[in-house]
């Protein structure tokens, strides 16, 4: 028995019209993986850069606060401040502010959700990571103002005021060097991943002191 | 001793004789003024080496010599390391120090607020991972200096004592004539 004409061309078109819709489909859901690739390699890029400009910060300001400290220790064994113009004078109060860090990168990662398209162990790193920055910022904070207070030198006693300080600093100090040691593990990290994930390596950044020096003649 | 031997033996200002007589005091005033100045010139030379701006760098630091356009450079963050690869630390004195009003005007070429959005704006730009580093004071200067690797600063010519390592700019040092940082 012969199918009628219009029963296949019912069917070719039935066909045409599902493979159609899976290629859609099938299209639609890899532009969205590629979509979520890129957005997870832009992340992972953003993160490189942030974590090397806070870790160039670090690096820029420790040697400061390094410094600050041998002079607080060398006032405290002298006992030669006793005022609070003596102490803004040798210390000085801004030199004791810890680096300003950068937290960008999570904040957009968090906003885009775009930490859902990262593994867990690099989720997991990057978290640490910017728990120790905050804890870093928050501990500082509460520190500096708490050096506000005991250097207003009201009971004449500057060796307090000292003292404070540079218990204050050597905490920033230490914590400093942990942080630069989480973002250089953090950095490794991420550079690993990037590279997993296909995407070209990430170039040095300008603040970053892996800088080639600059020709001088001052010699 | 008659006069005419105190004038043979004691020399005398005497103006010659063929100079007019009416014209004379005119002549001995202008060589007494002439006279006047030459102290007044020598102390002015002496306190402009006094108000000179000396640039210090770590005592371990290789450099001994910048051009004032390299000085720039590295004052302005254009240049961050050394040539020796190590990092350059600005050290600058906080606001209202007179040192810093000639390092603005003279290096920078900015006032306070175009110097504040100087280096924001670097910052922002992420060609700087920091701005200078506050001193509030010569002696904060010379002994920050003196132990940060890559340090330099400015301090008064009179103020850098010790052990200071002062740089010559353009081959001068704050005493020299024609130090450009005066």
């Amino acid at each position: 028995m012969r199918k009628p004409a219009w029963l296949a061309e019912v069917i070719v078109q039935s066909i045409a019209v599902t493979v159609s819709i899976l290629l859609a489909l099938w299209v639609d859901q890899w532009k969205q993986k590629r979509a979520a690739r890129d957005l997870a390699t832009e992340s992972i890029s953003n993160f490189i850069t942030e974590i090397r400009q806070n870790k160039a910060r670090i690096d820029d300001v420790l040697p400061y606060h390094e410094a600050i400290r041998s002079m607080l220790k060398q006032a405290e064994s002298s006992h030669s401040i006793h005022t609070q113009a003596e102490f803004e004078r040798t210390i000085g109060i801004d030199g004791l502010r810890p680096p300003s860090l950068l937290q960008t990168a999570w904040q957009t990662a968090v906003t885009t959700g775009a930490l859902a398209h990262l593994d867990y162990n690099t989720v997991a790193a990057l978290s640490l990571t910017y728990t120790i920055q905050d804890r870093f910022r928050e501990d500082s904070r509460s520190g500096f103002q708490s050096i506000l207070q005991a250097t207003d030198f009201k009971a004449g006693d500057g060796d307090m005021a000292v003292r404070s300080a540079d218990n204050y600093l050597r905490e920033v100090v230490n914590s400093e060097n942990d942080l630069h040691a989480t973002y250089a593990q953090a950095e490794q990290t991420l550079a690993l991943k990037l590279k997993g994930m296909g995407a070209p390596a990430q170039p040095a950044d300008s603040a970053h002191p892996t800088q080639q020096p600059q020709p001088t003649t001052g010699q | 001793m008659t006069h005419s031997t105190m004038n043979r033996t004691v020399p005398r200002l005497v103006v010659s004789n063929r100079v007019p007589r009416y014209v004379r005091p005119f002549v001995y005033v202008a060589l007494c003024v002439a006279a006047l100045c030459v102290p007044t010139h020598v102390a002015t030379a002496q306190a402009n080496s006094r108000s000179a701006i000396a640039i210090v760098v770590n005592p371990k630091s290789s450099v001994t010599n910048l051009s004032f356009a390299e000085l720039r450079r590295i004052f302005l963050g254009e240049q961050q390391f050394w040539p020796d690869r190590s990092k350059v630390t600005l050290l600058v004195r906080a606001p209202v120090a007179h040192e810093r009003a000639i390092v603005l005007d003279e290096i920078y070429r900015m006032d306070e607020d175009q110097f504040r959005q100087y280096w924001i704006g670097k910052m922002f730009r992420a060609e700087v991972a920091g701005g200078p580093k506050i001193v509030y004071s010569s002696d904060m200067a010379m002994n920050l200096v003196g132990v940060i690797p890559g340090s330099i600063t400015f301090v008064l010519a009179s103020a850098a004592t010790g052990d200071a390592k002062i740089i010559r700019i353009d081959g001068k040092l704050p005493s020299d004539p024609g130090y450009p940082l005066k």
